[in-house]
């Protein structure tokens, strides 16, 4: 038995195919703009390409779109499917049932930075009278697109391996502290947390976009721990519940969704300056601020549950 | 990006235009009617199921041998009493009775504050015995003697989608209508008040006793669930193939039903409007048909199943053997219509982006002659 015939995971891959053959159909198009691109030519081919041009804008505008829907709805159906996975209580067991979970949840990821990152330059690109950055942006989105074929097979990898006999390990056998890596510790994985955030604030203050960058991606990863490993303690209100997943669910109010979702979008805008600068030449350091701003929330509502435990209880975990 | 005049023109032009949309409109909010009516059962029975089985003993043993149900004996519970987490155990009697003139099983339980010649029985029951009639006293046939038992009453509505094809007798006689001798039993229960040792102590029960199965409420929640995702899925799958030629469909129609606007389009474009204007257009008119649609066909389904009971549609997941009278608790969160809308809506979208733009790019001079 597997899961594979579950509604979600269904409909999941629906809308997943149909988004894929979606842009299949552009990348025919888009082999061809890139070969015979040439904005200054009066040619009958120039022509239709240009008109080809805005068919690929629209069916990307609208898989991308289609595809940050479809990573909450993932999200949504592992924590569904928790309660189906013997032995999963959450989304940490379910990912970490078999080799394929964790690759496919960093991936995408990685995809959802990629495509916010080719949403900006193909804005930059349309705003422009003479489509300057078109090739660049097609060639990016190639790139984007074989990593989307990668995963859509690490998807159906995923569900067809999770098994449903066999108790899979839950978050509290997976997220054991001996794991953190460099021999941290909570108390210095909490002061990295503050003090980076506060060298980005500077920074972005400063709009130095490639230190901004750098340390917003050292920022992702500590992050991730200290959310995980401190943070996320205060939040289950228990010395020994460390899981990035469970805090997604009822029980804590969905606060996941805003600590994980702040943090994405801060480190997002906070990184994504320096590639476009790198890849079009335009200052667009603007977006630093909103890097602050989204960080700034972040670390507002993961001190807010510390603070919030010290004044009840008295001590700290 | 799109001021407000733009979506206003655009609806306005949805409205002069209804006709066009009606067809795609009516079928997909049948579409999504259909879908949202099976998603909704099968979540209504799982959602009673697991809260019936939340309020059962926390782990469930049955002895299995060559493979069948087998009994157990005091023995079983003095073991499993001294294991720790544990609060009590005791045994039940719960069988299966064959009511051979109707071809029929019932679900006979030992219930032990009903007396030796009384029984009460659930609606499903209640409604084969009737047409048998036997209204006071039902009669059961045992190898060795024939059982009158009074009916004494029927199960309370409420608890419908368990009670339906139960009998509850007081165990000496179900133990005689089963064929089971003093002192065996079918099933035993064991209470563990900490939730967390369940898992643990279904564990134990099964290395002390490796002819038994202990079933701890969590897997007994995470069958049911299984059972209904198997059911549902299935449906889905055969769906999907529906909803492809759907789309294939309202495809071409959209086509047609452009392609006889070219004039309008081509003016739309001589006074301005770019071809991204033109795709913006049509795509906010198809997408308020697509939602209006998926609204309409959510409600529709909220009223067939929970308002009408789902005539039809409930034997496919109740199965027809004893015919239930079940109604359906109404559950509905978000998570369920989010999926109906990625299920729907998603698809409807994508499939009209490819006709709005070949009627966007289409020549102007040639149509406005």
């Amino acid at each position: 038995m597997s899961v594979f015939l579950s509604n979600d995971v269904i409909a999941f891959l629906f809308a997943e195919l149909i988004v894929i053959v979606l842009m299949a159909i552009s990348q025919f198009y888009i082999v061809r703009i890139l070969r015979y691109w040439d904005f200054n030519a009066t040619t009958n081919l120039q022509y239709t390409l240009e008109k080809h041009n805005y068919l690929v804008n629209t069916i990307l505008f609208f898989t991308i779109f289609c595809k940050i829907i479809l990573f909450v709805f993932f999200a949504l159906s592992l924590n569904k499917l928790s309660s189906v996975v013997p032995g999963a209580m959450c989304s940490a067991g379910v990912i970490g049932s078999n080799e394929y979970g964790n690759i496919l949840f960093l991936l995408k990821l990685l995809l959802i930075f990629g495509l916010g990152l080719w949403l900006v330059v193909n804005y930059l690109d349309l705003k422009a009278i003479n489509f300057p950055f078109l090739k660049r942006k097609y060639i990016i989105f190639s790139i984007l697109f074989c990593a989307i074929l990668g995963e859509f097979v690490l998807e159906i990898l995923f569900f067809t391996n999770i098994p449903l006999s066999v108790p899979v390990f839950c978050c509290s056998v997976v997220f054991q502290a001996p794991k953190l890596p460099f021999g941290y510790t909570q108390a210095m994985l909490a002061m990295f947390f503050y003090v980076i955030f506060a060298s980005i604030a500077v920074l972005n203050f400063l709009k130095q976009s490639m230190a901004s960058f750098a340390l917003n991606l050292l920022f992702l990863f500590i992050a991730y721990y200290a959310i995980t490993y401190f943070f996320g303690l205060y939040v289950y209100e228990q010395p020994n519940h460390k899981c990035p997943y469970c805090m997604l669910m009822g029980e804590y109010y969905y606060i996941g969704y805003p600590i994980w979702g702040s943090l994405f979008l801060g480190i997002f805008y906070g990184i994504t300056p320096f590639l476009v600068e790198l890849i079009t030449g335009y200052d667009y350091t603007h977006l630093l601020r909103l890097s602050s701003f989204w960080l700034l929330i972040n670390v507002a509502i993961c001190s807010f549950y510390v603070a919030k435990y010290y004044f009840t209880i008295g001590v700290l975990l | 990006m799109v001021s407000k005049n733009f979506i206003d023109y655009a609806i306005k032009l949805l409205y002069k235009d209804r006709a066009d949309h009606a067809f795609s409109f009516i079928i997909f909010t049948f579409i999504v009617f259909i879908l949202s009516s099976v998603l909704f059962i099968s979540s209504s029975i799982q959602n009673d199921l697991s809260l019936s089985i939340q309020n059962s003993p926390s782990v469930v043993v049955e002895a299995v041998r060559a493979g069948k149900k087998d009994t157990m004996h005091d023995g079983y519970i003095y073991d499993i009493k001294r294991i720790n987490g544990v609060s009590d155990a005791w045994g039940v009697v719960d069988g299966y009775y064959y009511f051979g003139q109707k071809r029929i099983w019932f679900h006979i339980i030992g219930l032990d504050e009903l007396d030796e010649n009384e029984m009460i029985i659930g609606e499903g029951v209640k409604r084969e015995m009737a047409e048998l009639y036997y209204e006071d006293v039902f009669n059961f046939l045992t190898e060795h003697a024939l059982i009158p038992i009074k009916i004494n009453k029927i199960a309370s509505h409420s608890s419908n989608i368990i009670t339906n094809d139960v009998i509850y007798l007081n165990p000496t006689t179900a133990r005689a209508v089963l064929s089971l001798e003093e002192g065996e039993y079918t099933k035993i229960y064991v209470d563990v008040p900490n939730e967390n040792e369940i898992s643990q102590v279904a564990l134990s029960i099964s290395n002390l006793y490796p002819n038994t199965q202990a079933l701890s409420m969590e897997d007994r929640i995470s069958d049911i669930r299984h059972l209904y995702y198997y059911k549902g899925g299935i449906f889905m799958v055969i769906y999907s193939a529906a909803m492809i030629s759907f789309f294939i469909l309202l495809k071409n129609q959209i086509s047609l039903a452009y392609g006889s606007k070219k004039r309008e389009i081509a003016i739309l474009r001589s006074i301005g409007y770019a071809i991204k204007d033109i795709i913006a257009l049509k795509f906010i008119q198809n997408f308020t048909v697509a939602t209006s649609a998926f609204l309409l066909g959510v409600a529709l389904a909220y009223i067939y199943i929970f308002i009408f009971n789902a005539p039809l549609l409930r034997n496919v997941f109740l199965g027809l053997e004893i015919e239930n009278s079940v109604t359906f608790t109404p559950i509905v969160d978000f998570n369920m219509l989010f999926l109906i809308f990625l299920f729907s809506v998603i698809p409807f979208l994508a499939f009209v982006i490819i006709p709005s733009w070949r009627i966007a790019i289409a020549d102007m001079s040639e149509a406005v002659k």
